[in-house]
C-alpha cells in the first residue's frame, strides 16, 4: 500500500485543519473541540491505488557501446519492478521512443528485463508529453532515461507528475558521459541519429561539455522541483560491483523495509 | 615516435556518443581531420628529436661500444718441444692446447687475438679476429703452424708476459697456454691453462763426437748421455746408424745401458765411421724429438805452435802442456808463438815515434819472459789479482803459486789489458792488434817460480790454445746443442762491418730461413731449432754444422700438468664510454632547458 501525498480517505492520520462548511462532520475532532473550543477536522492521508507506471527510455542511446549504461538501466528497472511487486504494487512498464509509448504486456512482467530493447530511434519527449500515454491515475510514475534529448523538461515532468501520487525521474548515464571528455581531434557519432560532428576537444571544449551537462541536469532538476517530482542520477558506479541505492533512498523512491 | 606524434596529432579518433546535445558546435582547426599533418618548420620538434637522439645515444653508447669493439686477448703459447709429448692415444699437448685456445675464444664471441709464441725468446706470431683465422694461425698440426712449431728447447713464459705487457692494447687480457705447471702469482688479467701430462720419458740429453785424429788408431768415438725421467730404472739401447745411400739408415753399432730412475748414464761408443752418424734410442716413448741425435764428423783441429823458449824446464813444461792441448809443433807457419824474447820495437825516424811491432797476421804471441833480466828477480806468493773476465783465467787458480818477477817488472801500456797482477804490478797482460792478433806478455822468472810445476800452468796454456783455436777460421765444433751459440771464426778481412748482404755470411737454418751475418773474427749464430745449418759466403768458404735438441729440461716431462689459474675481469672497461654518455646527457638537458624556454615563449611546436 502506498499512501499519497494529498489528504484522502485512508485511515492514516496526516494533519488537522479548521472546519469549513461542507466538511464531513464525521471527521470533526470533538476532543480537540473540547480542549480548544474550536472546530477542527482530522485530515487523513489519501489512500492511493498501489500502482506504478515505469516508463523506460527505449532509444538506442540507452545502450551506449563501450559502457555499462544499458546494463545499469536494466538493473534499476528490474530492481524497481521487484520492489514494487514486493510492496504490493501493480507495476506497468512502458517503453518510450519517438514512436510513442509502448506498454509491455503484464503477462511478461516476470521477464521484463529481457523485454527491454534499447534499439528505438528518435526523441521520446513527444511520446511522454502527448496524450497517448494513459498512465494510471494516482500511480507512482518513474521515468528512466538518460534525458539526452532535446525537450522542455518542465513539460515532460509536468505530464509525468500530473495525476500521479508521486513522480520520479531517474537519469541513467555512462560514467564517461559525466566526466570531461578526452582531449584531441574527435569525430563524434550520434548513436541515434547517426549524425557525425568533427570536433577538436581541447580544454575549452571539455569545460563547455561539463558546463552543458550541469546546466542540462539543473534544468531537469528545476523542472522536477517545480512539479513535486524527484530527480535521481545514477551511473555504472551505483550498480557495479554492487548496488548503491543511496540516491534512491534519499529521493524516497525506495524505502528500507 | 615523436615525429609520428607530431605528424599524426591531428588524426581524429572516432567516438560514439549518446547524443550531440551536450557537445559544443566548435569549429575545427584547419589541420583537424587530416590523416597526417604537413611538415612545418618546428623548432620544438627539432629540439625534441635532438634530445631524444642524444638520450638514445647516451643509453645505447656503452652497449653499442661493447658490441662493436672486440675483446683484446693476448695468447701466449708454450713453444717448447715438450708440447709435442704425446700420450698413449697419440694426442699431444699441442693438440690439447690448440683445442683449449679455440674453445676459450669461442666463448668470447668477438675478439682480437694477439698470439705470442713463447720460446727462449718471445715472438709475436700474428693477430686473428675470428676462430677460423686463429685456427689457421695456430696450425692444425705441429708441422703446419708457421710460428708455433713447438721445436724450441725451452719456453720463457715470463719473457713472453713481459712482451705482452709492453705491446698489448689497453684493456687486453692474457691467456697463457703451457704444458708445464701453472706459475704462481699470475698478474691481474692473466689466465693460465696447463694442458700437459706428466709422462715417463727417456732421452738423449748430450751427444758429442770425438775427432778421428784424436784417436787415430781406434777411429772415432761417440759420447752419449742418456737420461731417464721416469720413476723406475730401465735398460736403454742406443743404435748407431749411417745413411745407406738409399734414403735409409744402416745400423753400424749398438750399446745398452742401465739408466737409474731420475738419473743419467754416459755411453762411449767406439766407431771407425767417418760419415754422419745417427744415434737413436731403440724404444719409443712420449717424446720422439729427444730419442735421436745426428752427429756430423768433427773436423780435426790442430793448432800449429812454435815454441822459442831457452829455459829448459820452462820449455819442457810448455811442450807437455801444448801436447796435452792438441797442438802440433811447427817450425814455420805457426799460429801461436811462445817465446822468451822481448817485444820487438820499431825505431822512430823523426816523422814517426818509436812503436811496438805488430805480430804477423794470424799469429798470436805469448812473450812469456818480457820483464827484463831475471838475475835480480823477486819471488812473490800473492795475493794475485786475476781478471776473471779474460778467457785465460777460466778455471785458473794461483793459490800456492810462487811467481818470480824480474825487478824491472812489466812495462804495461795504456792499451794493455791486465790478466794477472800483483798489487799495482802487472804480471801478465794482453794486447789486441788491429788485425785481430793478440800478444800476451808476462813478467816471469822461471828459475825462482813454481808456476810451471803447478796445475795452473797447463790450465793457462790450455786456455790459450782454446782461445786461439776459437779464432781459427772455421767451426769450433760440427755438432751443437740447441740453444747454444754456434761459434764460427771467420777471417777478419771477410767480415768488414757495413758490408752488403751479398758480401756477408749467409746462414741457412734447418727450416729454410736465411739470415745474414757480418763482422768477425768470431760470429756466434743462434740455434733456435734442431737440424742441419749451413754457413757460407759468396766466393768464400762454406761450413755445415748440426744442432741436436739434447736438453734435459725439455726431455723431463715429470713437471707437466693439467691445471688452470687466474681470472679475467668480467666486464670490458666501459669507463670512457660512460663518460661520453654523461656528456651526451648533459647536452640533452641543456637542449631540454632551451626547449622549455622556447615553449614558454610560445614558439610553435
Amino acid at each position: 500500500m502506498l499512501l499519497g501525498r494529498r489528504p484522502g480517505s485512508s485511515v492514516e492520520y496526516m494533519d488537522h485543519r479548521d472546519y469549513q462548511p461542507g466538511d464531513d462532520i464525521r471527521r470533526i475532532d470533538w476532543a480537540a473541540y473540547g480542549r480548544s473550543d474550536r472546530l477542527s477536522v482530522r485530515l487523513y492521508r489519501e489512500e492511493n491505488s498501489p500502482r506504478m507506471d515505469l516508463i523506460v527510455d527505449a532509444t538506442a542511446s540507452m545502450d551506449l557501446p563501450g559502457s555499462g549504461k544499458g546494463a545499469v538501466a536494466a538493473a534499476w528497472v528490474g530492481l524497481l519492478l521487484e520492489s514494487a511487486l514486493a510492496a504490493g504494487f501493480t507495476p506497468a512498464l512502458w517503453l518510450a521512443s519517438a514512436d510513442g509509448l509502448r506498454p509491455v504486456p503484464s503477462s511478461k512482467n516476470g521477464a521484463w528485463a529481457q523485454m527491454l530493447d534499447f534499439s528505438a530511434k528518435g526523441n521520446p519527449a513527444a511520446a511522454l508529453v502527448g496524450r497517448g500515454a494513459r498512465f494510471s491515475p494516482g500511480a507512482v510514475r518513474v521515468l528512466v532515461s538518460d534525458l539526452l534529448w532535446p525537450a522542455d523538461p518542465g513539460a515532460v515532468v509536468r505530464r509525468l507528475a500530473t495525476g500521479a501520487s508521486a513522480a520520479f525521474v531517474v537519469q541513467v548515464m555512462a560514467e564517461r558521459e559525466t566526466r570531461p571528455p578526452q582531449q584531441g581531434a574527435t569525430r563524434l557519432l550520434d548513436r541515434e541519429t547517426g549524425e557525425e560532428r568533427p570536433i577538436f576537444v581541447d580544454a575549452g571544449v571539455a569545460r563547455a561539455y561539463v558546463e552543458n551537462l550541469a546546466a542540462h541536469r539543473e534544468a531537469w532538476g528545476g523542472a522536477c522541483r517545480a512539479h513535486g517530482a524527484a530527480l535521481v542520477e545514477t551511473t555504472e558506479a551505483d550498480c557495479f560491483p554492487e548496488f548503491n541505492s543511496a540516491a534512491f533512498l534519499q529521493a524516497r523512491l525506495l524505502e528500507p523495509r | 615516435m615523436l615525429a609520428a606524434v607530431y605528424f599524426l596529432r591531428s588524426r581524429q579518433k572516432r567516438r560514439e556518443v549518446s547524443s550531440l546535445l551536450l557537445w559544443p558546435k566548435e569549429a575545427l582547426p584547419k589541420s583537424g581531420g587530416r590523416k597526417a599533418s604537413p611538415f612545418r618548420s618546428s623548432w620544438l620538434l627539432i629540439l625534441e628529436l635532438l634530445i631524444l637522439t642524444l638520450l638514445a645515444l647516451a643509453a645505447a653508447g656503452p652497449i653499442i661500444g661493447a658490441a662493436a669493439s672486440r675483446r683484446q686477448v693476448c695468447i701466449v703459447l708454450d713453444d717448447s718441444v715438450s708440447m709435442r709429448a704425446h700420450d698413449g692415444e697419440g694426442h699431444s699437448a699441442r693438440t690439447r692446447a690448440r683445442q683449449a685456445v679455440l674453445a676459450e675464444m669461442g666463448k668470447i664471441g668477438r675478439f682480437e687475438a694477439h698470439v705470442v709464441v713463447a720460446g727462449p725468446r718471445p715472438v709475436l706470431a700474428g693477430t686473428a679476429n675470428s676462430l677460423q683465422a686463429l685456427g689457421q694461425l695456430l696450425g692444425e698440426t705441429e708441422g703446419s703452424g708457421a710460428h708455433w712449431s713447438c721445436l724450441a728447447e725451452s719456453s720463457d713464459i715470463q719473457a713472453a708476459l713481459n712482451l705482452v705487457a709492453q705491446t698489448a692494447p689497453p684493456g687486453a687480457v692474457t691467456l697463457v697456454v703451457s704444458g708445464r705447471a701453472v706459475p704462481a702469482n699470475l698478474p691481474a688479467g692473466v689466465r693460465c691453462m696447463a694442458v700437459g701430462q706428466a709422462l715417463p720419458n727417456v732421452g738423449l740429453t748430450a751427444a758429442a763426437r770425438g775427432g778421428a785424429s784424436a784417436l787415430a788408431d781406434a777411429g772415432g768415438r761417440v759420447l752419449l748421455e742418456i737420461s731417464n725421467f721416469a720413476s723406475v730404472s730401465g735398460k736403454s739401447e742406443v743404435v748407431l746408424e749411417v745413411q745407406d745411400g738409399r734414403g735409409g739408415w744402416l745400423k753400424v753399432a749398438s750399446a745398452q745401458a742401465q739408466v737409474p730412475a731420475g738419473g743419467r748414464t754416459t755411453l762411449a761408443i767406439q766407431t771407425a765411421v767417418t760419415q754422419t752418424l745417427r744415434a737413436r734410442l731403440s724404444s719409443p716413448d712420449a717424446l720422439d724429438e729427444d730419442n735421436a741425435v745426428l752427429l756430423l764428423p768433427e773436423a780435426p783441429r790442430t793448432l800449429p805452435v812454435k815454441v822459442e823458449v831457452a829455459h829448459p824446464a820452462l820449455r819442457a813444461a810448455l811442450l807437455r802442456a801444448l801436447q796435452a792441448s792438441g797442438t802440433k809443433q811447427v817450425a814455420s807457419g805457426a799460429h801461436l808463438l811462445i817465446t822468451d824474447s822481448p817485444e820487438p820495437m820499431l825505431q822512430g825516424d823523426g816523422k814517426h815515434p818509436a812503436s811496438v811491432e805488430a805480430p804477423p797476421p794470424d799469429v798470436w804471441e805469448w812473450r812469456i819472459a818480457d820483464g827484463g833480466k831475471t838475475e835480480s828477480a823477486q819471488a812473490f806468493s800473492g795475493p794475485y789479482i786475476l781478471n776473471h773476465t779474460h778467457r785465460l783465467t777460466r778455471g785458473l787458480s794461483l793459490e800456492g803459486v810462487v811467481w818470480g818477477m824480474p825487478s824491472s817488472g812489466l812495462s804495461a801500456r795504456a792499451d794493455d789489458e791486465e790478466i794477472i797482477g800483483l798489487g799495482d804490478r802487472p804480471l801478465l797482460v794482453d794486447r789486441l792488434f788491429p788485425a785481430g792478433q793478440h800478444r800476451l806478455r808476462s813478467a816471469f822468472a822461471p828459475d825462482i817460480s813454481t808456476l810451471a810445476q803447478t796445475p795452473a800452468f797447463p790450465v793457462l796454456v790450455s786456455n790459450l790454445v782454446d782461445w786461439r783455436l776459437d779464432h781459427e777460421p772455421g767451426l769450433r765444433r760440427a755438432n751443437w746443442r740447441q740453444g747454444e751459440l754456434a761459434r764460427i771464426a771467420v777471417p777478419v778481412s771477410l767480415g768488414l762491418p757495413g758490408a752488403k748482404p751479398d758480401e756477408g755470411w749467409l746462414c741457412t737454418l734447418p727450416d729454410g730461413r736465411k739470415t745474414f751475418w757480418h763482422g768477425g773474427p768470431v760470429i756466434e749464430v743462434p740455434t733456435p731449432c734442431a737440424g742441419l745449418y749451413g754457413f757460407s759466403r759468396k766466393d768464400g768458404p762454406a761450413f755445415e754444422f748440426f744442432v741436436n735438441l739434447c736438453n734435459a729440461n725439455a726431455s723431463d716431462l715429470r713437471e707437466a700438468a693439467t691445471a688452470q689459474a687466474g681470472v679475467w675481469p668480467d666486464a670490458v672497461a666501459l669507463e670512457g664510454r660512460f663518460r661520453a654518455a654523461f656528456v651526451l646527457i648533459l647536452l640533452a638537458l641543456a637542449l631540454l632547458a632551451w626547449h622549455g624556454h622556447l615553449a614558454r615563449k610560445g614558439v610553435q611546436g
